[in-house]
Parts: C-alpha cells; structure tokens; sequence
C-alpha cells in the first residue's frame, strides 16, 4: 500500500467513480435497452424503458433458437470444464507427487502445448476433425475445449500440489489407502481452491468463444449462445432491440455465476493460488 | 473389467500410467501434431475448393503472403494494435491495481464489479459497443450531442483508423480487468513493513512507487505483458461483431480467417498463421531474455 493522504485518497474515489461508471455503463445500456422497443432505442438513448416489456426476450428466444442454444452451451461448458479439471489434477498431481523418468520433461512437453495458440493451428485441427467426423457435433467442441485448457490448468494445479505437505498422504498410506483413494479422498479436497479457479476460468472461456463454434458448427440447432446472438446481425439486421434482449440473455448465467463465486475468484488469484 | 481398473487405480505406478499416457497422446494430436501439420500445409498449394490441384510449393506461400500488399497493412495494423493495447491495458491496470489496493470503504464491492468485462462474451462485447458507437443513433453520439461537443452525429467507425482505434478500446475495456486483478495479486504479496520503513525513510509515494513497488512486481509485470500481447495479436470476437472484415480492422488474424475460411487457401493461410506464432514466440523471447538480462545485472 502507498498509504496515501486524505488529497491523494478523494482523487483515488474520483477516479475509482469513473472506472466503475465507464465499466458499468455498456452493461447498463445493454438491459435497459432489452426493454425498449426498436423506435425508443433510437429516439430516446438514455431514457428508462417506457413501457418496459419482456416482448423482446420472449421474440429472441423463439427467433434465436436461445433455448436450444442454452442447453448446448451449458452442455459443453460443462462437460469441458469437468473433463479439464478432472484429468488436469490427475495429470499434475501424478508430475507432482511420483517419481518416475522425464518427469520434467513431461510437464516441459505438457506447458509447451500452450506456446502455439490454438486459434493459429486451427486448419489442421480442423482438417483432423473432419477426418474423424467431428465436424458439426458438440462432442468435437467438447474435446477442442478439454485439450486447450490442459496446459493452464496443469501449471496451476501443480503450483498448487507442490505447496500441499506431504504429511497428510504418507500418514494414509501407511493407514493402507490406495493410490486412488489418496488422490481422491485426500488430495483432491485439499486443492479445492485451486480446483475452482480452474473451473472457473475454464468455464468462462468456453462459455465466451466464438471462435471455435463459428468454424465447427454449422447447423442451427448445435449453436451456442455466441453463435445464437451473433444470428441477429446479417440475417434479421438491424433488429436491436432483439439483439440487446439476447445479449442479456447470454450474459445472465456468467453474471449469476459471478456474483456466486467471485469473491472465491478474486481472493484465489490474489492470495496465491497463481505464483 | 472392473476389477481390473479397480486394481490399476490402486496401484500407483497403474494410476501414473492410466493419466500419463493418454494426455501425453492428447497434447501431442492437439497441440503438437497440429503444429507439424501447420508447416507442412504451409509449403502446399492448397485449395480447399480446389482440392485436387493440392501439390508441394517449397516456400512459395511464404513468399507471396510477404510480397502481398494486403499482408503489410495486416502487419502495421496488428503492430499498432498490440502496441496501443499492451500500452494502455498495462498502465491503466497498473493504476488500478495500486488503487484497489488501498483500504477504502466499498473496496470488495468495487473488485468484484472491476473485473466483470472479463467475464461476459467478447461477442456481447463487440456488439455492446457497435451500438454505442453507432453512428446514426448510437450512445456516444447522443452523449457527446447533448454535452454540445459535437455538432452533428460523427460516424465513429467510419473512418479506417478511428476504427481500428475503437476494436482496440473495446479490447481494451474487456481485457484490463483480468490484468489488474494479476497485478493486484503480486501488490499483494508485498509485506507491508516494506512501505512503513520506506515512509519512516522520508521516502514520497511516487518514490516508494518507483523504488519498491516496481521491482518487486517486476516477474508479474512481465508474465502480464506476455499474456496481454498473445492475447491482443490473435482477437478475433471484437473485430468480427464490430465491423466484420472491413479491411480497416483486417489484422493478421483476421486476414488469416479471411485467407482460410473465406477463401478456402489453406496453404496461404497455414503459412500466415506459421509467420504469427513464430513472430508471436520471438517476442515472447526476447522479452523474457532481456528481463533476465536486468535482474542478474
């Protein structure tokens, strides 16, 4: 802390004011304009709704396919930030605790995947899916989703193991628990926090893209909820206010997501949990 | 067959292997592989409308993409995209961060709504604020009209650069919150005392700014840099909701797209996408070295 004065401690909320305003404003405009008709968009920009209707969600839904976009979504966020986490913290917890040839050279191996983006070698990604048929389905997003998130997850997690005393699993051991059983019963626990900012993260990012479903998808009723907003520009353009309505729909579940977890988040990242 | 993974998973040197193998085969056909297939499309002509002409060029697409006017416009407009978003992304998160670490009344309530940007869709993001720079009615236009600075509504994303600067800022405005909550971590773990015995010292804040603060955060200033510089070279979301594949905001990556999935060049497009990363790595390097280059000094 630069323990400040009580000048320097006004500017400090002054500008703290305007990062917050600049930050909330687009959100703000983005739900109150999901209530609006298309002529009071225009006309009336900073008004409140007039007549406040839930007409816009209700036209977006339907017109969007949303419903149907939610279910893929939840459906590939979550398999993907389950499958990542799951295998990431046995992936690093085994670099971690066992000892065994290359060792470090397989977590080198593990990271450096991380070092070509995977937006770059998307043509023979692409190609490779195609010749497995995984073009067009949810499962080939699926697993694009769990290898990308591998690497980031594994350095987060081993960071974390590494810090874990040893005590706890030697003690079961000698008690006789299986190498399972002390991973599942005993580690796996212990690196809640850890866990969780993965999950987080990971979920996040997959909710997000729109990169990965643009390529992959091509058929309406596989979308995602990026690729179902996305429909009301070029096909019905121009309708902003059904726009604005799906945009608040696509953020709803990461904003109650958020609001769940985000001071578990925060303190996560701050106090350690990344070094 | 369930006895016998039991028995595998029991054992440590079975549970080793169960999750070893498999996610080592995993990384190297999604991350590896790829990166040999990239190269080896890279020295094809490929066409994917064309497919049966595909045959070995040697290094003739990376001697076209360079020769190609439209490739050193993509280039200046990545350069200038990276430079104004690390620049303005690391300095304003940095402020913040020094502010939101602070103790002040509201300071959990202020974190948490910091950081959403992050959290929402870049899609929702791009399209937030083509509506707010729209220029027939949108947001800043009204604003800016009735605070009487402008005369007349301005088409923001018009002219080439102005929209080149608007896809930046509304990178920007996404990506900062993410930076400043790294930073504010490493202000974190700096011990208080270190700024108690600087004060006892006589020393100012800018001083204690400069000569204890920068230093120590030094490593996660430089993993923050590499981060938001991979991350503003290959934006795609922002750029493809706000103004599409205007060639005013054709960035390498987006010509990339445009090149492989517009216009089905796989070849072209996989030597782009070579020239991106190896670009992308040689910064990352070079940056890395000469940090370590200061600290033995």
């Amino acid at each position: 802390m630069l323990k400040l004065c009580k000048r320097e401690k006004i500017i400090v909320y002054i500008l703290l004011v305007i990062y917050s305003s600049i930050i909330l404003i687009p959100f703000f405009m983005t739900i109150m304009n999901s209530f609006k008709s298309m002529r009071e968009i225009f006309l009336l920009p900073f008004s409140l709704p007039s007549h406040p209707s839930f007409r816009n969600f209700i036209d977006a839904w339907h017109q969007a396919n949303m419903g149907n976009a939610y279910l893929n979504s939840a459906l590939i966020a979550f398999t993907s930030v389950i499958g990542t986490t799951f295998i990431s913290s046995l992936f690093a917890y085994a670099i971690s605790r066992y000892r065994f040839p290359f060792r470090r050279q397989l977590y080198m191996y593990s990271m450096l995947g991380l070092a070509f983006p995977a937006r770059l070698a998307i043509i023979p990604v692409f190609l490779m899916m195609k010749s497995l048929g995984l073009i067009d389905t949810r499962l080939g997003l699926i697993i694009i989703y769990i290898s990308v998130g591998i690497p980031f997850s594994v350095f987060l997690l081993k960071n974390f193991i590494d810090g874990v005393p040893l005590e706890i699993e030697e003690a079961a051991r000698i008690d006789g628990a299986s190498a399972w059983m002390i991973f599942w019963r005993i580690v796996l626990p212990l690196i809640r926090p850890a866990l969780a900012i993965v999950a987080i993260v990971r979920f996040v990012g997959v909710w997000n893209d729109f990169f990965f479903p643009l390529i992959f998808i091509n058929t309406r009723s596989k979308a995602t909820i990026t690729l179902a907003v996305s429909i009301f520009f070029g096909e019905y353009s121009n309708t902003w206010n059904l726009l604005f309505a799906s945009l608040t729909l696509a953020i709803i579940p990461i904003l109650i997501l958020f609001l769940i977890f985000s001071k578990q988040f925060i303190s996560g990242m701050t106090k350690g949990a990344i070094k | 067959m369930r006895n016998k993974l039991e028995k595998i998973i029991n054992s440590e040197k079975g549970l080793a292997y169960l999750i070893l193998v498999p996610v080592t085969v995993l990384i190297f056909f999604m991350a590896y592989l790829p990166v040999i297939q990239s190269f080896r499309f890279s020295l094809m002509y490929y066409n994917t409308r064309l497919p049966w002409k595909t045959h070995f060029v040697g290094l003739h697409n990376y001697f076209r993409i360079l020769s190609e006017p439209a490739f050193l416009s993509a280039f200046e407009r990545s350069a200038y995209f990276v430079i104004i978003a690390v620049g303005l992304i690391l300095s304003i998160a940095m402020g913040f961060a020094l502010l939101l670490n602070e103790r002040f009344k509201g300071r959990s309530v202020i974190r948490t709504l910091v950081i959403l940007p992050w959290a929402i869709p870049p899609v929702v993001n791009g399209f937030m604020w083509k509506w707010l720079l729209n220029g027939d009615y949108g947001f800043l236009n009204g604003l800016l009209y009735q605070l009487g600075f402008i005369s007349t509504y301005h088409p923001w994303l018009m002219h080439p650069l102005a929209a080149l600067n608007w896809a930046i800022l509304t990178f920007v405005w996404r990506f900062t919150p993410f930076v400043t909550i790294l930073l504010l971590g490493a202000l974190q773990s700096i011990p208080e005392e270190v700024y108690d015995s600087a004060k006892v010292d006589g020393a100012n804040a800018r001083t204690r700014f400069w000569y204890i603060t920068l230093p120590l955060i030094r490593p996660m200033l430089a993993i923050a840099l590499i981060v938001i510089m991979i991350y503003s070279f290959t934006v795609f979301d922002e750029i493809y909701t706000l103004t599409g594949l205007d060639p005013a905001t054709k960035t390498l990556m987006m010509y990339d797209y445009e090149l492989a999935f517009e216009r089905g060049q796989f070849g072209l497009g996989s030597a782009l996408a070579y020239m991106i990363a190896i670009f992308m790595f040689l910064m990352a390097y070079f940056y890395i070295k000469s940090i370590y280059k200061e600290v033995e000094l």
